[in-house]
């Protein structure tokens, strides 16, 4: 359940470390993002210069940066078609441009499998789906 | 209990209205109406309705009498999702192939590329078909919660994987959740 004021993990190399929703695309009012979701988010907190070594200049991110970002984990459940039911620890999310491709080059860590359906580049670049 | 069609003549009483609630009000009367209903069986003489109350008879039954339909349901469905019984030897609690809490088990979907979980058993929630386990599991650094449909079709297998080192103290191991606490 991501709304406005989550704060969430970004888990690609595009700079960001931390970032903040400001707003979910594509729902209803007060209707909370959800895993395979877009939103809005303002970047609080960046990484190490180390880390961003393979993200192009253009592409690296700043703090207070306003960008576009799809929900690849939720700490509130979420249930599948079968009857499963997935909870991750954390709320996590990768930057995305306006036309839903990834910014960083890499992905660390687990996403869900729901990305499947319109982010499929997103799923191939990560180490792990669950 | 089946009753004929009556014309009910009484004053007030909506086609809706069953033939015994239609009753119960028209018992509501004078003493002189009691002894005339006494004396006609269930007939009552009073200015007749525009439209009769229909009463309708029971329809045939589908079930045998003295079935009970819940436990065939469940019969019929156990014997499509679990004919050779596997899923019920891994989560009845008498069988002796029984899974425990604690256990580590990894789960196999069906799915072209046979997705598997792995994890510890957290919790089984046993409703016979609606029995779901929950599994956690460390998945690159970041805990991982699946709450699983043990009948599911989706479920391919349960591969048991180790025993619990120390018999867990407890059915619903949710102290493994990590301490939100702490770190603030």
């Amino acid at each position: 359940m991501i709304y406005l004021k989550s704060v969430l993990n970004v888990i690609d190399n595009s700079g960001a470390a931390l970032v903040e929703c400001v707003n979910v695309l594509g729902k209803g009012n007060k209707t909370a993002g959800r895993v395979g979701d877009r939103i809005v988010v303002v970047v609080q907190s960046i990484r190490s210069a180390k880390l961003l070594a393979q993200t192009s200049v253009q592409n690296r991110v700043q703090r207070g940066d306003v960008r576009h970002a799809v929900i690849v984990r939720t700490k509130k459940e979420f249930q599948r078609q079968d009857g499963t039911v997935v909870r991750f620890d954390d709320n996590a999310c990768v930057l995305i441009n306006k036309q839903g491709e990834p910014i960083g080059t890499r992905i660390m860590g687990v996403v869900a499998r729901e990305l499947q359906q319109g982010y499929a580049k997103i799923v191939a670049l990560a180490p792990k789906v669950v | 209990m089946s009753l004929p069609l009556l014309r009910l003549p009484v004053r007030g009483f909506s086609v809706a209205e069953t033939c015994v609630s239609a009753l119960r009000r028209a018992m509501r009367m004078t003493l002189e109406d009691s002894r005339r209903v006494q004396n006609a069986g269930y007939q009552l003489k009073r200015k007749p309705t525009k439209v009769p109350i229909k009463i309708f008879q029971p329809g045939p039954s589908l079930l045998p009498k003295g079935s009970e339909p819940k436990q065939l349901l469940e019969q019929k469905l156990t014997s499509e999702l679990d004919p050779t019984g596997w899923r019920r030897q891994l989560f009845q609690r008498s069988s002796p192939l029984a899974l425990r809490p604690g256990d580590v088990v990894r789960v196999v979907f069906n799915s072209e590329t046979n997705q598997t979980f792995v994890g510890t058993i957290m919790a089984i929630r046993r409703r016979g078909l609606d029995t779901s386990v929950r599994l956690r599991s460390e998945v690159a650094q970041l805990g991982v919660e699946m709450s699983v449909k043990v009948y599911s079709t989706s479920v391919k297998n349960f591969e048991f994987i180790s025993r619990a080192v120390k018999k867990a103290r407890r059915a619903k191991l949710y102290y493994l959740r990590p301490d939100e606490k702490k770190g603030k």
